[in-house]
């Protein structure tokens, strides 16, 4: 946890912007990462019209929706941002992109980054965890993925059967669940 | 005044900023199920919208396969909103192809069938010579556009079991091809299907999802009249951006049966999506005596179709005189584009260059002009862009690498 309350200078061009999550951490963040984030920045810019002399790294932005573990991972995705969103050259660079998106945790994990990115309005970091949530499923079974979203299968049985034997080669090659 | 207050109120009641608004929260309800695992299941929580950001970034072979999850995904996956986002984000996730295709035209026993075979080419770090076919068939594969997702065989070509197979159309009879054509990923391949009775036709084929649909050319002409004789039919695959659809337009030049010497054309458009066919009488060309050059000297850029083309019988006899004809997908409309008064009466061909409409001027033994149309359908921005000179005769230039 930081204190954020002595940054003797606000309008310096390195200014910290503080974000408090929904389990009462302080984050003390750069102001050109918070700024990534469109909830805040539209929050902070409401703030500097209403009142412009309680303008300064003082202001502390609560996020109620996020807890601190996710956007301490936000915060590192944030930093990485301009190679990670770079449209892959090819097809290695693609196969890194891939790598670089596996190592933001469970799937899980993926979910809470997912739901924060969306309710901060981040839209890169959206794409990002979107593609690699993506990722993990796209070889997964029918099975897993009903039970993984929470969704009960709602065809009739005889109706699965004949769409799996018809699109066969869809189901081929799918990973253990 | 409590600040921290009034922060929290206006990040949690401006829905506005929230990217999916009050949607969210139905779809949230709409998710969350009485069944003991699901109310286990953390991921409850993601509204459908989200989900569907996410199923958009899968391969079309999971796609295929999750269409059986749940019938409202099954009906999300064929949307076109859903099905252009998917292309929308596929494509963007790399520059250059994936995997490069090729698409041949397999020798057969009976020469009256054509078959056709499309090769992908699977990266495998572990070969190195893969890697040198892989330059090879990125080459041709500019001719027959790009197609990804391609996994799998066909069971129908089991004698083909090469590695580098995936997925292959067997049209037989399809006779004298005229129109080969991809795009998004759907190949269209026109001619003559030499079946019982014969028509002239297409087939779309989608390689990613396997399916292929055959399409007839209909006879539009109006009684008394006839084709013409000797006369080409012109046809072009295009994709309507605006309306989401796939459209073939097709040209026929017919005569009256009483007065064989005066021309008319005869335009029709088929949308895949309302799968028929309808004649377009609103154009200038009706019954004009505008006429299609070549099938050689056709293009296809933003979402319009370019032929080259003849504005009269007469002025025909003069090269100068080309045009271009032109067909826009989306709006359905012909125009005709005229080139700047060249002074050369050197042969014309279209090509695109640096993003513009070109024309490439050239005879066998003389430079080669590129002129470039720098501002799309202004007439005046033709501009000389670049000389070649060939050190040996030529017989045409064929097209544009990179």
């Amino acid at each position: 946890m930081s204190n954020t309350s002595e940054n003797p200078n606000p309008s310096s061009s390195s200014a910290k912007i503080t974000l408090k999550t929904s389990d009462n951490e302080l984050f003390e963040v750069e102001e050109a990462v918070a700024m990534k984030f469109c909830t805040v920045k539209q929050y902070f810019e409401d703030e500097k019209d209403n009142d412009v002399a309680a303008r300064g790294s003082s202001t502390v932005i609560p996020l109620p929706n996020v807890h601190s573990a996710v956007l301490a991972r936000l915060i590192s995705y944030c930093k990485k941002l301009p190679q990670s969103n770079a449209v892959a050259d090819n097809h290695e660079e693609e196969e890194t992109k891939k790598k670089e998106r596996k190592q933001y945790g469970t799937p899980g994990d993926l979910v809470d980054l997912i739901s924060a990115a969306n309710y901060l309005d981040f839209k890169e970091g959206l794409e990002f965890f979107n593609q690699a949530l993506a990722d993990h499923i796209q070889n997964k079974s029918v099975e897993y993925v009903r039970k993984f979203f929470g969704i009960k299968g709602d065809f009739e049985p005889h109706e699965e059967e004949k769409y799996r034997e018809e699109y066969a080669w869809a189901f081929e090659g799918v990973d253990e669940d | 005044m409590s600040r921290s207050r009034r922060c929290s109120l206006s990040l949690r009641s401006d829905d506005s900023k929230w990217r999916w608004g009050r949607r969210s929260r139905r779809c949230t309800l709409s998710l969350s199920s009485d069944d003991s695992d699901s109310r286990r299941c953390r991921l409850k929580s993601l509204p459908e919208e989200l989900v569907e950001e996410i199923l958009a970034w899968l391969p079309v072979k999971s796609l295929v396969r999750f269409k059986c999850v749940k019938k409202s995904w099954s009906a999300l996956f064929q949307t076109p909103t859903f099905i252009a986002k998917h292309l929308r984000y596929n494509q963007s996730k790399t520059k250059n192809h994936p995997n490069p295709t090729l698409l041949v035209q397999l020798l057969s026993r009976r020469s009256l069938v054509s078959k056709y075979l499309l090769q992908s080419h699977h990266h495998d770090e572990a070969n190195d010579h893969r890697s040198v076919y892989h330059d090879h068939l990125l080459q041709y594969h500019h001719d027959v556009g790009s197609v990804s997702e391609k996994e799998g065989r066909l069971p129908f070509v089991d004698y083909f079991q090469g590695e580098n197979m995936m997925s292959g159309l067997f049209t037989d009879g399809l006779l004298l091809p005229n129109m080969f054509a991809c795009i998004n990923g759907i190949i269209c391949i026109g001619g003559l299907f030499n079946c019982y009775p014969s028509f002239h036709g297409f087939v779309l084929w989608n390689p990613a999802i396997r399916e292929d649909k055959t399409v007839a050319y209909p006879l539009t002409l109006p009684p008394d009249f006839v084709l013409a004789k000797k006369s080409f039919s012109f046809f072009a695959f295009g994709y309507d951006q605006i309306s989401n659809d796939y459209k073939v337009v097709g040209v026929d030049r017919y005569t009256m049966k009483s007065a064989i010497t005066s021309y008319y054309n005869s335009f029709y458009v088929y949308s895949l999506r309302a799968d028929s066919w309808t004649q377009i009488f609103s154009t200038p060309f009706h019954h004009s005596i505008v006429w299609v050059h070549s099938r050689q000297d056709e293009i296809y850029f933003n979402g319009v179709h370019h032929w080259l083309g003849f504005p009269n019988e007469e002025a025909g006899e003069r090269y100068n005189s080309l045009i271009i004809i032109s067909f826009d997908m989306s709006h359905e409309v012909f125009q005709i584009i005229r080139f700047p008064e060249f002074s050369t009466r050197k042969r014309k061909r279209l090509t695109v260059f640096n993003d513009c409409l070109a024309c490439i001027l050239y005879g066998i033994t003389e430079p080669i002009d590129i002129w470039v149309m720098r501002e799309y359908g202004v007439e005046d921005s033709w501009t000389k862009q670049l000389v070649v000179n060939p050190p040996v005769p030529i017989t045409r230039p064929v097209r544009f690498f990179g």
